[in-house]
């Protein structure tokens, strides 16, 4: 009897662990992109996005304003159009940057610079607020300054890039968190860059979020034409 | 012991005014942001109801709506924007990654020649630095040896 409720335990806390360590690698988003740009011009992008984190190509099926798909693998991203490559460019190997990569590995709450050669130097705590502050190291002082995060309840909801002097030079805001089958991703990110004294900003949207879709593998891993 | 509660008290509001002041970094107005987008708010209603529009097919069915917004023929990467790539100035990118970070620029802004120029500039500032730096240590390594 013992014997058997030991077994059961056991079944019942490695089922749970299971759980917990559920392995997420592919995401599938629709995502919407409004931003202004410095001289005033107003842009608009629409489309899908394909990340599978074993993979690592970005694919990007964009439908406005042109249809065209962008495949962005290690230093290089083509854009295909009519399935033919229309140009390749060099670039970068940034997939492991993005946050969809972050948020497929679990480390969107850091933004990655857990991982990084940043370093955590203060951390102010009110409620469910916590703020840390992050150095460049010393070779890159002078050149870098440094980054504030916001985690509310263990989420990123905010990050701040400052200059050597200092000064803010861009903010990110990651909003209305979803859960896809336990994996946490926010719904909208706003971007605020300062130039010169002034803000510009960038709000991108996703939606429609698939996490681990089993079907449609080819478009994880276009071929290029 | 009073003197003990008068400096946790004091602790204690020197923590609370540090934090507010990080936390004055993350306000935002989020409905004043907002209100600068009504104008794609539009255009996205129209493209989510036609999924076939483009800018090309709207730039001639509609060329005064394209005229009037002011708007891009060209896509932005949901990577970065604006310019600050990847939330770091033009300017640094050259400065520490000299000639590869006005590529990065260059491409990452969406073939903004303004930010390729700053970061052409930080490319220029980084390998003077550098040559002058080199330069002093190797006065330095000669002057040491003789």
């Amino acid at each position: 009897m013992v014997n058997r409720v030991l077994l059961v335990t056991l079944a019942f806390f490695s089922y749970l662990s299971m759980g917990v360590s559920q392995d997420f690698f592919r995401l599938k988003t629709d995502f919407i992109i409004k931003s202004k740009t410095i001289t005033g011009k107003q842009q608009l992008t629409v489309g899908k996005i394909y990340y599978d984190k074993n993979i690592k190509k970005l694919i990007f099926q964009i439908s406005f304003p042109e249809k065209e798909t962008w495949v962005q693998k290690d230093t290089s991203l083509f854009k295909i159009v009519n399935s033919e490559v229309v140009s390749r460019q060099t670039t970068p190997n940034i997939s492991e940057l993005t946050i969809y990569h972050l948020a497929l590995n679990g480390d969107l709450a850091d933004y990655g610079l857990k991982k990084s050669n940043m370093k955590i130097i203060d951390v102010e705590k009110d409620g469910k607020k916590i703020i840390s502050t992050w150095a460049p190291p010393p070779e890159l002082k002078e050149v870098f300054g440094s980054i504030l995060m916001l985690n509310v309840d263990q989420q990123l909801v905010g990050i701040v890039f400052k200059n050597p002097e200092d000064e803010v030079v861009s903010r990110q805001f990651f909003r209305n968190y979803i859960s896809i089958n336990g994996m946490s991703f926010p719904q909208e990110l706003v971007k605020e860059t300062v130039v010169e004294g002034k803000k510009y900003y960038e709000i991108t949207t996703y939606k429609n979020m698939v996490v681990n879709e089993k079907n449609n593998s080819e478009m994880y891993d276009i071929k290029i034409p | 012991m009073k003197k003990v509660v008068f400096t946790l008290v004091v602790v204690f509001f020197m923590g609370m005014s540090a934090f507010a002041s990080s936390a004055d970094l993350f306000e935002l107005d989020y409905n004043s942001v907002q209100q600068e987008f009504t104008e794609l708010n539009v255009l996205v209603d129209m493209v989510e109801a036609n999924p076939d529009l483009t800018y090309s097919t709207l730039s001639v069915t509609d060329a005064g709506l394209v005229e009037s917004m002011s708007l891009v023929p060209n896509a932005a990467m949901p990577l970065a924007g604006g310019g600050a790539v990847l939330g770091i100035p033009s300017f640094l990118w050259g400065c520490a990654l000299g000639i590869v970070g006005v590529g990065i620029v260059y491409f990452l802004s969406d073939q903004d020649a303004d930010e390729a120029k700053k970061a052409l500039w930080g490319c220029i500032a980084g390998t003077v630095a550098g040559t002058i730096l080199y330069f002093v240590l190797i006065a330095g390594a000669i002057a040491a040896g003789g």
